[in-house]
């Protein structure tokens, strides 16, 4: 029999009869298992107490930890402590080209025309209009002739433009308190567009520009740094150093003003045109407006929502362990993603020491990017990701930049279907295996280190319909590549002395040399012949150079199945060789590689490359078609792996559907089960 | 008295023992008047005084109003607000409390429930005639509702 009350119950009734069970060991009253009783109102009052202190209990420990908080607020608070700050709105970017002609009657003409910090310019996505602005002034020269093109202070004539409404909030500093905050009641602010400019007096005109601390390196007692963060309600609240150790703080009596956009987010990704807009040119004796015409060189891309409470579950403790530094290959990745989340869809680091070919002192990372990341803004990210591992990571080391391979499924899928089952027709249940295969694999791969696996795919096959009594699938990987032009002719003509009087047969015969790897026999027989007057080294080293550089190679995730005398391991899609429409395909328990002819009659060319099985490589030599069957301006590679039943993409690899190489074929059967 | 009854040894009991076929169960419960005795004890509701206590709280509670039990209680208040000349108005009531009570309160033996509507003064007032098991005395437990305005 309890003589306690168990105090860690939470539940109202089991809270009630832990005190019904100790007043089962007391004399003085006996009505508290009737419902109506006035014994049973008091417990319904005393479990209603503990109940709910128990629940606020609970609430208050889980709002105390990162992994079970589920307020925004408590969320934001708990990442602060241990110095992440959660992503505010980000404004949807866009970069134009701005010029402006000023009629040739104009005189005087100014010799630089400023383009003010936050002019509009406006747009339409989805039928809602939207106003871009830039950030900071711009200025264009006249060429001479009247005409003016803005340029960066770099020289670059890309002029970004942030989504956003302008906002300005102006504070003054009051009477001295400790840890004063302003707030700014706007939840909708990006941070990258935050200005912060203190005057000295509410009057003043010369302001000093405060940082945000986020992006100064060092501080000291003298630093002009300002602290933004994420209020509880949402909002956002400014601070600045404690005036000692930690930065300046603004004195009483000076004026604070804040400028920033107030963004819609991503909303405004996709903007592919602008208005026009008047710009004034201010000359001396004819004030005049002039029109200024933007010219999208970039889609606008990049806006995104405020940092959700899951992202930051996630990546707060990520952020705190890399301390802000860059030292394992994880902090590549987490940092990277911190600083340009919202370029990009996926990535993936790892160090040199894992790489193909081993490279102490280097961190390899690979970057997808948003499709909508134009090629422009990919090679300034990467230079300012470059940048920060400069800032951020251990001295020598080196950040190399590997494109992402994808490797592709193909997947030929057999499906025995009793017609008797179903009201379904074959067709229609067809297009549907073909419609859950491409789901499944869509959903499960596409980024790094998502792996296909084959049984998971077949078992949504079967359950597709009872009339679907089993199936089997046959996976192989693909990869392409675009056939280079043969550029060994070309070096092969540039050792010669008189390239234009060697017969074609003459230089077919050198080339062939070097193809088959037989360097010396044509060097040897270029100088025998007399064709050369160079080194025998030195011609040497140029043919085994772009001998090395024919040849593609194409690297497997996993290894390719062994061959046989049956199965053709290798195959491509068709294309035109030498007037012939041809495939590749490989020997037949061989690793060489042939062209032959798409009806497999003819071999056009017996050795074409080769292939490793253990390793995963295809080896493509010296090789240029005229044409691409369907138009495409690739070849594609087939291999069947060694082991069908999965595929796993290892570094910078990731897997993705052709849909156009699979085959969805019926089997049918009577058969019931 | 006790009845007393010998088991032969074949049945197992070589002991003449004394069967109990009845217990005589006392009710006690808290008077949630809260008065308190001089000493400053609070009084204590004994038998038909408990009963007739926690029957008169059944009735008078509504619904929605005890702490996960929603559907607890006469839920009488509610009927103010129904129309008052509605004929099948007081039958519900009568059936509504004679459901509350055998749920709740086992230790009442229902003899009679009346209930009447005074569509003058909205109010509506319940007369339940009862027994309390263990006692042979009836008692009548009148109360009444009316809406103030």
């Amino acid at each position: 029999m309890a003589t306690t009350i168990r105090s860690t119950a939470l539940d109202f009734n089991n809270i009630k009869n832990n005190l019904k069970t100790y007043l089962q060991s007391k004399e003085e009253f006996a009505d508290y298992n009737f419902e109506a009783s006035g014994l049973s109102n008091i417990l319904d009052v005393l479990a209603h107490n503990t109940h709910m202190n128990g629940l606020i209990a609970n609430f208050a420990l889980n709002e105390s930890y990162l992994p079970t908080a589920q307020l925004r607020s408590s969320m934001v608070s708990l990442a602060e402590g241990i110095g992440y700050i959660p992503d505010t709105d980000t404004a949807s970017r866009s970069t134009l080209k701005l010029t402006v002609t000023v009629p040739s009657g104009l005189q005087p003409r100014q010799a630089t025309v400023q383009l003010p910090a936050y002019t509009g310019f406006n747009t339409t996505v989805d039928d809602v209009s939207y106003t871009f602005r830039t950030i900071e002034p711009y200025y264009a020269t006249d060429n001479g002739s009247g005409f003016y093109e803005f340029k960066t202070a770099s020289g670059s004539t890309s002029i970004p433009v942030y989504e956003g409404t302008l906002r300005t909030k102006t504070f003054v500093v009051g009477q001295y308190v400790d840890n004063p905050v302003y707030i700014i009641p706007d939840s909708t602010l990006d941070a990258d567009t935050v200005s912060v400019k203190v005057y000295d007096a509410a009057s003043a005109t010369d302001f000093v520009d405060y940082q945000n601390i986020l992006n100064v390196s060092s501080i000291s007692s003298s630093s002009t740094v300002y602290i933004l963060k994420e209020s509880p309600n949402g909002d956002f609240e400014l601070s600045f150093g404690d005036g000692s150790t930690f930065g300046i703080a603004p004195a009483s009596g000076s004026r604070i003003e804040v400028e920033y956009l107030s963004t819609k987010g991503d909303a405004a990704n996709g903007a592919v045109s602008f208005n026009n807009i008047q710009i004034n040119l201010n000359t001396t004796d004819q004030p005049q407006t002039e029109t200024l015409r933007p010219i999208v060189l970039q889609t606008s891309a990049g806006g995104k929502a405020k940092e959700t409470v899951e992202s930051i579950r996630k990546n707060a403790p990520f952020q705190y362990a890399t301390q802000n530094r860059m030292v394992t290959a994880e902090d590549y990745t987490s940092l990277i993603l911190r600083n340009y989340s919202t370029l990009i869809d996926d990535i993936v680091s790892w160090g040199g020491e894992d790489a193909l070919k081993p490279e102490y002192g280097a961190v390899y990372t690979s970057i997808k990017f948003n499709n909508d990341v134009s090629q422009d803004t990919i090679t300034t990210t990467k230079q300012s990701i470059q940048d920060l591992a400069n800032q951020l990571s251990i001295v020598s080391f080196n950040l190399r930049y590997v494109d992402p391979i994808t490797t592709f499924i193909e997947t030929d899928v057999y499906f025995q279907f009793n017609r008797n089952l179903t009201d379904l027709t074959p067709a229609s249940t067809q297009a549907t295996v073909r419609n859950t295969v491409e789901s499944y694999i869509t959903s499960t791969t596409g980024k790094f280190k998502q792996a296909f696996r084959r049984s998971p795919m077949l078992t949504q096959v079967d359950e597709i319909s009872p009339a679907i009594l089993s199936s089997r699938a046959d996976v192989r990987m693909q990869q392409r590549f675009t056939p280079t032009a043969p550029t060994i002719l070309s070096v092969v003509k540039s050792l010669l002395s008189n390239p234009a009087g060697v017969a074609n047969e003459t230089l077919s015969y050198i080339v062939d040399l070097v193809v088959a790897g037989r360097y010396n026999d044509a060097v040897n027989y270029m100088t025998n012949e007399g064709l050369t007057t160079n080194t025998t080294t030195y011609n040497l080293g140029k043919l085994q150079d772009v001998a090395s550089n024919i040849s593609q190679q194409l690297l497997f995730p996993v290894p390719i199945a062994t061959t046989d005398d049956d199965t053709y391991v290798i195959t491509s899609n068709e294309f035109v060789f030498n007037g012939v429409n041809c495939i590749i395909r490989n020997e037949l328990s061989s690793t060489n590689l042939q062209v032959v002819s798409s009806d497999g009659t003819t071999i056009v060319n017996s050795s074409i490359g080769n292939f490793n099985s253990l390793s995963g490589t295809v080896t493509i030599n010296y090789f240029n078609p005229s044409a691409i069957t369907g138009g495409l301006d690739y070849i594609k590679i087939s291999a069947v792996p060694g082991n069908q039943s999965a595929i796993t993409p290892t570094r910078n690899e990731a897997l993705e559907l052709d849909l156009s190489r699979s085959q969805f074929t019926i089997v049918y059967t009577d058969a019931l089960n | 008295m006790a009845v007393t009854r010998v088991l032969s040894k074949q049945d197992g009991n070589l002991n003449t023992s004394t069967l109990i076929t009845t217990r005589n169960k006392i009710f006690r419960d808290i008077d949630i008047s809260f008065t308190a005795k001089p000493n400053g004890e609070l009084y204590v509701k004994r038998d038909a005084a408990a009963v007739d206590q926690a029957l008169r709280n059944l009735i008078l509670t509504n619904h929605f109003e005890k702490p996960f039990q929603p559907f607890f209680g006469g839920n009488i208040t509610s009927k103010l607000f129904e129309l008052i000349d509605d004929p099948d108005m007081e039958e519900e009531l009568v059936d509504d409390i004679t459901h509350q009570i055998e749920i709740y309160e086992p230790r009442v033996r229902v003899r009679n429930i009346d209930v009447k509507a005074d569509e003058d003064y909205n109010s509506l007032s319940v007369t339940i005639e009862y027994q309390v098991v263990n006692s042979q005395e009836t008692i009548t437990l009148t109360t009444s509702v009316s809406r103030l305005r």
